[in-house]
């Protein structure tokens, strides 16, 4: 097995006295697809704000390739090849899609900002070259022909793919994508998914995906993460975990109606303990 | 981001450094006498309690609205001139002199009054439509609101300054270890502390004051509790505007005149002590409003005139300021406030 | 009463109240001095005609057919009502001690110079027919409806622009035996009047016609309709300099100066979204950077030409801009913008004071400065000035228009719209930021420069807050982003308070107003640059 494209070891991040995440250990394989799932408010989103250190965490720490982040600045994280999207998607609302896609080439142009007021012949070709490769951009991700609509005016499903391509844009070594498919009726959630699959062919990213359809993380991911209230309760393969007692009671629910149980009292006690 | 980090500290040790200087020479040089500083110290506080009580005024709207109400400082204004213009009518007729308690208390309600429904008119029409806008245009709306508001008062009213009438006991003074105390000065500080106290009660210990606090923490959520955010809002703005126009009659009997440019220092200045005490903290916005009145008042003679600057009072308006863009750079909670600004270099 | 009548009368009466607050703050006095058709009407009684008007379209509005026309003369009958209210006011008491504006004089044009009780009965009376009658002509069919449109704009634009047209005529002795059919000595005739109305009809026809003839030619290439209107305001403003007179001139000249401005402000707010209130500092430094180095007075460093100070000065405001962006551009919005106008009030202080004066000049500022030289022969009248500054406006324009299609472009636009997701994408948000403050400063540096050499001389007090104020609003109300707009925004805010001099009083008045209402109605401005428009921005290919 090659060393893991990301490690976070005891990644704990806690606001005033809440502890969103606790002592998290994580291991992502490079070239594959990991699943972080988990009930709402288990620390996911949480957990991508604190590897792109748009919010850093209070404790513990993230290495990418064996380099810590520790002290980066998001742009930075970015330009180290981590990309992500959003579970409210935000795209540049006025700006048209295939702009969207050149900013997200943001890192990989060369050109100055005063060889572009003198328009030299390298800023020229720089230009161009861009444009290019966003138009190829816009063919993957299936918006051909729509590259000049403002992201306001696409509808959800373009929307949702356009910031996958924005990211994608970036040309990243890990992709993290947050609910991708929430909102999406089961055929753009199916057009969805085979996009994500063959960004991860075409590309060779790995990918970090947070998810509540089970369909897609049983078809898609190689190995699952389960987090609920920011502790880690469960990982293996989808079939695994699909199976774990443990997460069946937590979150994929069982069928039999049953009093709340006093163990959840004393996972509570052992976050605070902890954090 | 070290440029920013060390550049910062650069500027932070400059300011430092010659505050420090300037204040060793200026007490080594013994240039002015205790009274001297007595006197400064008494303006400050003094001229710092009309900043407190506009700053409360600041801080109570940008607490609840989470935005600056640049117009604040005309509506301050619009008390004043209402004001003004009770005075001089109760002076004419007299009553100024026979019955100073009446006539200043009119004037203090017809000063509350025009505020007020200065304060509510520009919440409807500039701010209300903004409520849940991201971007400038809201503070653009602000500034628009302002410039109407000064632009209105020197239209109605004139552009030239207007004297508020001389009151019997204003020049009733006593000394203190030979410094003369204005009576007059010991009512103003009285009353701001006065309007704070009272104002924290509200804030802290009524139902509708839980209810401010509340819409300013969360306002989408203290809707869903049933809570009516434009009836907090309207309570808000009124009682802002009715600190303000206590402050601009005050301030204008101090001064004993009136004009209309008179909101935009006087607004930006007492922004500047709602920002360095905290915004959103009432009592930040007191203590914030006498440390401002004080550095203004002692600063010029304290370390200006030590490192050597001629006329070193013209330059009392340029400590106002630096406070305001240090607080901003350095400590954008202020003193007591919560974070906000969300400085990230 | 029925909410409907209720609805239009609250509509009338608040129509009254603005009629009411123009008249006391001293603009309908100042209005009524301008005649639009001598002796016969002013621009005051327009006003007053346009406020009734308004009150009958706003009160039609939600009722079609007839019944808009009964709804618009309650409205108008209602704001004559409103307004009468004061008049009688001012009849009973005399106010003018706390209301300067509310004169004898306004009193008599209030009553159009009748009894009391006559002036009240044609307020109502009048009101009620003119916002009946413009209910009524905003239910005729298209064709009519323009033709009295235009010709009623053209007749007021030919009474309320009187010195303007009558200098540009007088210049050209062909055109002035036109000018006597139209003008009087005081001003536009009732002859002149109907000349202009049928005018006005017969260019909205011609126009009309044309539009509709359009089709045949709509092979006329895409690039071509979207560059002709940009392409004719270039012309118009490079030719009517030379067939207007020294006072257009002039007029053009501070426009030019507020337009380069612009487009350096826009930089900062309409591409990357920062909202810089010591946008004078910079202007300032320009200014003063070119007095020292080129004048010749006591504070002056050396005695330069003015092409070579001006890039100095540019350098010189760069650097302050960075100076200054480096502690402030880690806030946002509002911060931003009271941290820099808290900046550029400092400047101002520091140039006025006492303590710099030995290089500032203090509150009597720096004179005797020269203007440039071009091939020998100094740049001396308004009309080379304003060439001058209109290359220099070209120039930037490039620049600016160069910069908004580049990566960096992109990237202050992606800061704008959502700063951490353009972070998250890998732009170095300081860089950007600092980028577009600094650009910006050169352009307010190089515009200082240009001011301080048209004026010949630098004050402290041009440099007020309110000229950041001013060069924002006209952003603002022009179109953000939109260079066109920024032309239209300048000709708006500073050109017509030039041209109607009595405005000048009331010039703030209108920036604030126009501040609010454009941010309410319309924030995009009048002309924005179509960002977000589908078709702005094609795709090379």
């Amino acid at each position: 097995m090659n060393a893991p494209i990301l490690v976070t070891r005891k990644l704990g991040k806690c606001f005033g006295g809440l502890a969103a995440l606790c002592d998290l250990d994580l291991s992502i394989q490079p070239n594959t697809v990991h699943s972080i799932i988990g009930p709402n408010g288990s620390g996911k989103s949480t957990l991508y704000n604190c590897i792109v250190r748009c919010d850093p965490p209070t404790s513990g720490e993230v290495l990418f390739d064996g380099e810590p982040l520790d002290g980066l600045t998001p742009d930075r994280v970015a330009a180290a090849g981590i990309s992500r999207t959003y579970q409210d998607v935000r795209l540049f609302r006025n700006l048209s899609a295939i702009e969207n896609l050149l900013v997200g080439m943001h890192l990989h142009l060369r050109s100055h900002w005063w060889s572009a007021v003198l328009n030299t012949r390298t800023a020229r070709a720089d230009e161009r070259r861009a444009h290019e490769e966003a138009l190829r951009l816009l063919d993957f991700i299936g918006l051909v022909g729509r590259g000049h609509i403002p992201a306001r005016r696409l509808d959800y499903g373009e929307q949702r793919r356009l910031e996958l391509g924005r990211s994608l844009a970036t040309r990243p070594r890990l992709l993290m994508l947050d609910e991708p498919t929430a909102g999406m009726n089961p055929r753009e959630a199916s057009r969805m998914i085979k996009l994500v699959e063959a960004a991860r062919a075409a590309f060779g990213t790995t990918v970090l995906l947070i998810e509540h359809r089970m369909r897609v993380v049983m078809e898609l991911s190689d190995c699952v993460t389960v987090l609920d209230h920011g502790v880690k309760i469960a990982e293996g393969t989808p079939a695994d975990v699909q199976s774990d007692r443990r997460v069946i009671e937590r979150y994929l629910g069982n069928r039999t109606h049953r009093p709340a149980r006093p163990r959840s009292q004393h996972a509570d006690s052992l976050l605070e303990e902890r954090c | 981001m070290t440029l920013v980090t060390v550049s910062l500290w650069g500027l932070r040790t400059a300011v430092v450094a010659a505050v420090i200087a300037g204040t060793t020479l200026t007490l080594l040089r013994s240039r002015y006498d205790l009274s001297q500083w007595f006197a400064f110290v008494l303006a400050g506080i003094t001229m710092g309690s009309i900043y407190a009580q506009v700053a409360l005024g600041y801080t109570m709207v940008y607490g609840v609205l989470r935005m600056i109400n640049f117009a604040h400082g005309d509506i301050t204004m619009g008390g004043a001139f209402a004001g003004y213009f009770v005075a001089s009518a109760s002076n004419r007729a007299g009553t100024l002199q026979v019955h100073p308690v009446l006539a200043i208390a009119a004037t203090l309600l017809a000063a509350s009054a025009v505020a007020v429904g200065i304060a509510l008119l520009v919440e409807r029409i500039a701010y209300r439509p903004f409520r849940h806008v991201r971007g400038f245009a809201p503070l653009v709306c602000a500034i628009g609101a302002s410039l109407f508001l000064e632009q209105t008062f020197r239209g109605f009213f004139g552009s030239s300054v207007k004297s508020y009438p001389d009151l019997e006991w204003q020049d009733l003074a006593f000394h203190v270890g030979g410094v003369r105390v204005a009576e007059l000065d010991l009512v103003l500080i009285c009353c701001a502390v006065a309007a704070m106290s009272v104002l924290h009660f509200i804030v802290n210990k009524t139902r509708m004051g839980a209810a401010m606090r509340a819409v300013s923490e969360d306002a989408d959520t203290a809707t869903l509790m049933g809570i009516d955010v434009n009836q907090v809002v309207v309570l808000t703005f009124m009682l802002g505007g009715a600190m303000a126009r206590i402050a601009g009659v005050f301030y204008a009997f101090v001064f004993k005149q009136v004009y209309f440019y008179m909101g935009i220092s006087l607004g930006i200045k007492a922004f500047a002590a709602a920002l360095l005490g905290g915004m959103g903290s009432i009592p930040g916005a007191m203590l914030g409003g006498f440390v401002l009145g004080l550095a203004e008042s002692v600063g010029p003679a304290l370390f200006f005139d030590g490192i050597g600057v001629r006329a070193p009072f013209q330059l009392r308006d340029l400590i106002a300021f630096t406070l305001l863009i240090g607080v901003l750079i350095f400590r954008p909670s202020g003193m007591l406030g919560e974070r906000v600004g969300m400085q990230r270099a | 009463m029925a909410t409907p009548l209720r609805r239009a009368t609250a509509t009338g009466v608040l129509f009254g109240a603005v009629a009411i607050y123009v008249a006391m703050v001293g603009l309908l006095s100042v209005l009524h001095t301008r005649w639009i058709v001598v002796d016969c009407i002013s621009l005051g009684q327009v006003a007053l005609l346009a406020i009734a008007i308004g009150a009958g379209l706003v009160a039609a509005r939600s009722h079609p057919g007839l019944a808009g026309v009964g709804a618009a003369m309650l409205a108008g009958m209602a704001a004559g009502a409103t307004l009468a209210a004061l008049v009688v006011v001012m009849a009973v008491v005399d106010l003018r001690g706390t209301f300067i504006a509310l004169s004898p004089q306004l009193l008599a044009l209030l009553t159009f110079n009748g009894t009391l009780a006559r002036g009240v009965a044609v307020l109502l009376g009048a009101g009620a027919a003119l916002a009946g009658s413009a209910a009524l002509l905003a239910r005729l069919p298209r064709l009519p409806r323009r033709f009295v449109v235009a010709g009623a704009t053209a007749v007021l634009a030919a009474g309320a622009f009187t010195e303007l047209i009558q200098v540009i005529l007088q210049a050209h002795p062909q055109l002035d035996t036109l000018r006597e059919h139209f003008y009087g000595s005081d001003g536009l005739t009732g002859q002149g009047a109907a000349w202009a109305a049928c005018l006005g009809a017969t260019a909205s026809a011609l126009g009309t016609f044309v539009l509709a003839h359009m089709p045949a030619h709509a092979a006329a290439p895409h690039g071509m309709r979207r560059w002709a209107p940009a392409a004719s305001l270039l012309l118009l403003l490079t030719v009517l300099p030379l067939i207007a007179g020294s006072y257009i001139d002039h007029v053009l000249m501070v426009m030019a100066l507020y337009i380069l401005m612009g487009i350096g402000l826009n930089l900062e707010v309409g591409l990357a979204g920062l909202l810089d209130l010591g946008f004078v500092a910079f202007f300032a430094v320009g200014a003063y950077t070119t007095a020292l180095l080129t004048g010749d007075n006591t504070q002056a460093l050396a005695a330069l030409s003015f092409w070579a100070a001006m890039p100095i000065a540019v350098l010189m405001s760069v650097m302050v801009g960075v100076l200054f962006g480096i502690p402030v551009l880690g806030m946002r919005g509002d911060y931003l913008a009271v941290a820099t106008m808290g900046l550029g009030e400092i400047v101002r202080i520091v140039v006025v004071s006492d303590f710099a004066s030995p290089l500032f000049g203090g509150a009597q500022g720096l004179v005797q400065v020269p203007r440039p030289a071009l091939a020998g022969r100094p740049l001396d009248s308004p009309l080379q000035l304003y060439y001058l500054t209109f290359v220099a406006a070209l120039i930037a324009t490039y620049v600016a228009w160069r910069l908004e299609k580049s990566r960096l472009g992109r990237a202050w636009m992606a800061v704008r719209d959502d700063e951490d997701v353009a972070e998250s994408l890998g732009v170095d948000l300081m860089r950007v930021k600092l980028l577009a403050y600094g650009l910006g400063a050169a352009f307010a540096g190089l515009a200082g420069s240009l001011f301080a050499t048209m004026v010949s001389s630098v004050y402290p007090s041009s440099f007020q807050l309110a000229i950041s104020v001013n060069v924002l609003a006209l952003i603002l109300v022009g179109g953000i982003g939109s260079l066109a707009g920024i032309v239209i925004g300048a000709a708006a805010l500073v050109g017509l308070p030039e041209l109607l001099r009595e405005f000048g009083e009331y010039r703030y008045l209108l920036y604030g107003t126009a501040l609010i209402v454009m941010m309410r109605l319309r924030p995009e401005g009048l002309w924005p640059s179509g960002i977000g428009r589908p078709g702005h921005r094609r795709v090379q290919a």
